[in-house]
């Protein structure tokens, strides 16, 4: 599992240089581009195909596992009415970001998901491109990911009342690279930007989803990811100027080379998307 | 190909990517794992790609994904070189 520190790279850049490159309400995943070519919109289709997802209502207290900058748990507060939520993350920085938005009936805790223990259970489940910290990649190499991610299922599984459902989203491994500056590329991206982490084979998620989940649906969204990282990159670079001058040259050149490195990996099959409905074996 | 066989082939391969490489490496068999050797996984991957074009096949990438030792190769180039 990413510990605090590893995932503090990944997020703690600074919150004002995500501001700049991600949508409005700064969700750092994957955005859902059916009938519309803007990131805001797609977003918002994203949110709310995982309300879909988990059933969400009024009558719901949901749990995000990940919540990032609070924007899922924003969107599903504000506009499928949840009545309360709680995300938890272990990024110091997001917490930070949750807080400000001042979301009404949500509450936001810095915990890693292994300690975290519900005062009260929960209706509903969302987790959005968090699996992927679960497991690092010695330990997938040594075969030792399933179960840690079967716990993952059944900590979710303890921590829901009969009759949930859960919106997943996972970043997914494909394709081994065999050209050698894509294998460079993927390398640096798994050890630099997101160390500690490890994106999830399909059939991994399969196996480990019993005996707690039942996978009600699946899509994969390769090509939408693709063109979200595209836009982020696109976004990011109208302000190139901004983020030497502020953050230097090597955050500016890191995360040029990491979109890319993301659009080439959609692009050639090393890596896509699954957006997962399931629903809790009772 | 028997294992003897295997092993030149990967020491061979290995030979491409990491020159230089066995000079750090005290035992080179099954059981043996990659993170041990002097190699980091790019050139691990670059081994592969050398062995595939030499045996004309291709791994699966489900496959690619366990593969933690030596041995662990030995038994895929096996199975789809067979």
């Amino acid at each position: 599992m990413s510990n605090q520190q590893e995932v503090e790279v990944s997020y703690d850049v600074s919150n004002e240089f995500f501001r700049l490159w991600l949508d409005e309400k700064m969700s750092y995943t994957c955005a859902l581009y059916e009938g519309t070519d803007n990131l805001e919109e797609a977003q918002f289709k994203k949110h709310q195909w995982h309300a879909k997802a988990a059933h969400l209502d009024s009558s719901k207290r949901l749990l995000d596992i990940g919540c990032g900058w609070g924007a899922d748990i924003d969107h599903q507060v504000k506009v499928s009415g949840v009545r309360s939520a709680v995300g938890i993350t272990l990024s110091s920085a997001q917490l930070e970001e949750c807080h400000r938005k001042e979301i009404p009936n949500a509450e936001f805790l810095l915990c890693d998901y292994r300690d975290y223990a519900p005062k009260e259970k929960f209706d509903a489940v969302i987790s959005l491109c968090m699996m992927e910290h679960i497991s690092t990649p010695d330990q997938v190499r040594e075969g030792k990911h399933i179960e840690m991610y079967r716990d993952y299922f059944k900590k979710a599984w303890e921590w829901t009342n009969p009759g949930a459902y859960f919106g997943l989203q996972t970043i997914l491994r494909n394709r081994v690279p065999r050209i050698k500056e894509d294998l460079q590329d993927i390398n640096w991206l798994t050890y630099v930007i997101f160390p500690g982490g490890l994106s999830l084979r399909l059939e991994d998620i399969v196996k480990a989803v019993n005996p707690y989940w039942e996978i009600m649906e699946v899509q994969t969204r390769r090509v939408h990811y693709e063109k979200t990282c595209g836009e982020w990159l696109r976004r990011m670079r109208l302000h190139e100027t901004h983020i030497r001058a502020t953050y230097g040259d090597k955050v500016f050149d890191d995360y040029d080379r990491y979109l890319r490195t993301c659009v080439r990996g959609f692009q050639m099959h090393y890596q896509s998307l699954a957006m997962y409905s399931l629903k809790r074996i009772d | 190909m028997n294992d003897n066989e295997i092993l030149t082939l990967m020491k061979s391969s290995l030979d491409q990517v990491a020159p230089g490489w066995s000079k750090e490496v005290k035992e080179f068999g099954p059981n043996v794992k990659f993170k041990d050797m002097a190699v980091d996984s790019v050139q691990i991957m670059e081994m592969v790609g050398i062995i595939e074009e030499k045996c004309s096949c291709q791994f699966a990438d489900e496959d690619l994904a366990q593969i933690n030792k030596i041995g662990d190769m030995i038994s895929l180039i096996k199975k789809v070189a067979a």
